[in-house]
């Protein structure tokens, strides 16, 4: 029943599912590579952790 | 009309369920990878007097993407290398106080400098050494919970070590008010539901906490130029403000001179140390790549306030700028990348330094062997 449903959508909306997938994990690396590749000139000046 | 809305909806609905389905695969394979969030029912604060202070007998993991550290409460609530009773009959020790550079956030208590300086302390004659400093205090919270703290132990302390910056002096008028505890968190008045929700999820999941961080500092570095909080950095520092600084001076002044009669009458050594923040020594660097005109500013105004009053009375006083400065210019990292506070390195030469300046100068005479 479930499978038989996600099928469906799968078949309806594959190019939807398929580019926001790509998106989600394109903007996730690249987050993740900014992180921890580029350094900061002007630090973060945060003292209190609140 | 409405067939187009529901065919929209279907496709906002399919849009979710995939990023729910990737924050899921996210969630997983972090975990797998070790980056595990801190997994935290509750934090280390409770309230205290207006104000608030660590729990006791309490131990926290804090992992963040810079540095991972433990926290251990005593029985009397003050930062130190395991919970559990502290015995100081009739035993000298020496009590630091400050704000989280002296607690040292990012480091476990044997690598803060009060850690290194109790190692040494023990060593040469076995004081003890206690920290009561805690993050986001001013002195008068600090005071607050020192006078709480002579009420309740039978020999008092033989030496006290006020820890300051000009972050410490700048907000010794900040009020609690606006803060409010939840859980043992610390949390703002404003929007603390949605700060409260923040915090259970960062606690709970590793997919939430890396993209948080990770959209911070991407956040910091493309929409906000100066890094996260400088305007507040620069103010400090500002000569903008020079009528309304002296009065706040005058107060601040006022405040210690209660506090060192108190440690007179009472036969308890009080040393100051001013210990600049690291990214004080960078100030003309920021000044620069920020534009601002170094006129305006004055990066030594707390620290020559410190000076001259316990020239005045007569009271022990350690600058460590030179020694930070000299690190500094010899390319040495102070701080963690993501944070302002004291790495490893940092509290180590720290430590070193105030133990031998005390030793040096005759200071930490008392012996316990």
């Amino acid at each position: 029943m479930i499978g038989e449903r996600i099928k469906k959508v799968w078949g309806r909306h594959m190019k939807l599912i398929i580019a926001t997938f790509e998106i989600f994990w394109i903007v996730f690396f690249l987050l993740e590579k900014i992180a921890n590749d580029t350094y900061v000139k002007i630090p973060q000046f945060i003292y209190v952790n609140f | 009309m409405t067939r187009i809305i529901k065919e929209y909806l279907k496709k906002f609905f399919v849009v979710i369920a995939v990023i729910l389905f990737c924050l899921l695969m996210l969630e997983l394979g972090l975990r797998v990878e070790g980056r595990v969030p801190t997994n935290v029912c509750e934090g280390e604060y409770e309230p205290f007097e207006g104000t608030y202070r660590l729990r006791k007998n309490f131990v926290k993991v804090h992992r963040w993407p810079g540095y991972s550290y433990t926290i251990y409460t005593n029985e009397f609530g003050f930062r130190d290398n395991r919970i559990g009773k502290r015995n100081l009959n009739n035993k000298p020790y020496a009590v630091f106080l400050g704000d989280s550079m002296t607690f040292g956030i990012g480091v476990d208590y044997e690598e803060t400098f009060v850690g290194i300086f109790h190692e040494l302390a023990m060593e040469h004659n076995g004081v003890e050494v206690l920290n009561m400093a805690v993050p986001g205090h001013v002195f008068s919270d600090q005071e607050k919970l020192f006078m709480h703290f002579m009420k309740h132990v039978v020999s008092k302390p033989s030496y006290v070590l006020i820890c300051t910056n000009d972050d410490f002096l700048f907000k010794f008028q900040r009020s609690t008010r606006n803060l409010f505890i939840k859980d043992g968190y610390l949390l703002s008045k404003k929007n603390r539901h949605l700060a409260y929700i923040r915090k259970i999820l960062s606690n709970r999941s590793s997919a939430y906490f890396t993209l948080r961080n990770d959209f911070k500092l991407f956040k910091g570095m493309y929409f906000n130029h100066g890094g996260q909080g400088m305007d507040s950095f620069f103010e400090v520092y500002s000569k903008n403000y020079e009528e309304k600084y002296f009065k706040r001076s005058t107060i601040l002044l006022n405040e210690f001179e209660e506090f060192e009669e108190y440690c007179s009458r009472s036969g308890i050594v009080l040393i100051y140390l001013y210990i600049p923040r690291a990214d004080s020594l960078k100030f003309k660097r920021y000044l620069e790549l920020s534009g601002k005109d170094p006129a305006d500013y004055d990066p030594e105004y707390y620290e020559n306030l410190i000076r001259k009053h316990c020239l005045s009375k007569e009271i022990a006083f350690i600058s460590l700028r030179n020694l930070l400065k000299k690190q500094v210019e010899q390319r040495k990292e102070l701080r963690f990348r993501t944070d302002g506070h004291f790495n490893k390195f940092a509290n180590k030469v720290i430590g070193e330094y105030i133990f031998n300046e005390l030793v040096g100068k005759g200071l930490f005479h008392q012996s316990a062997i």
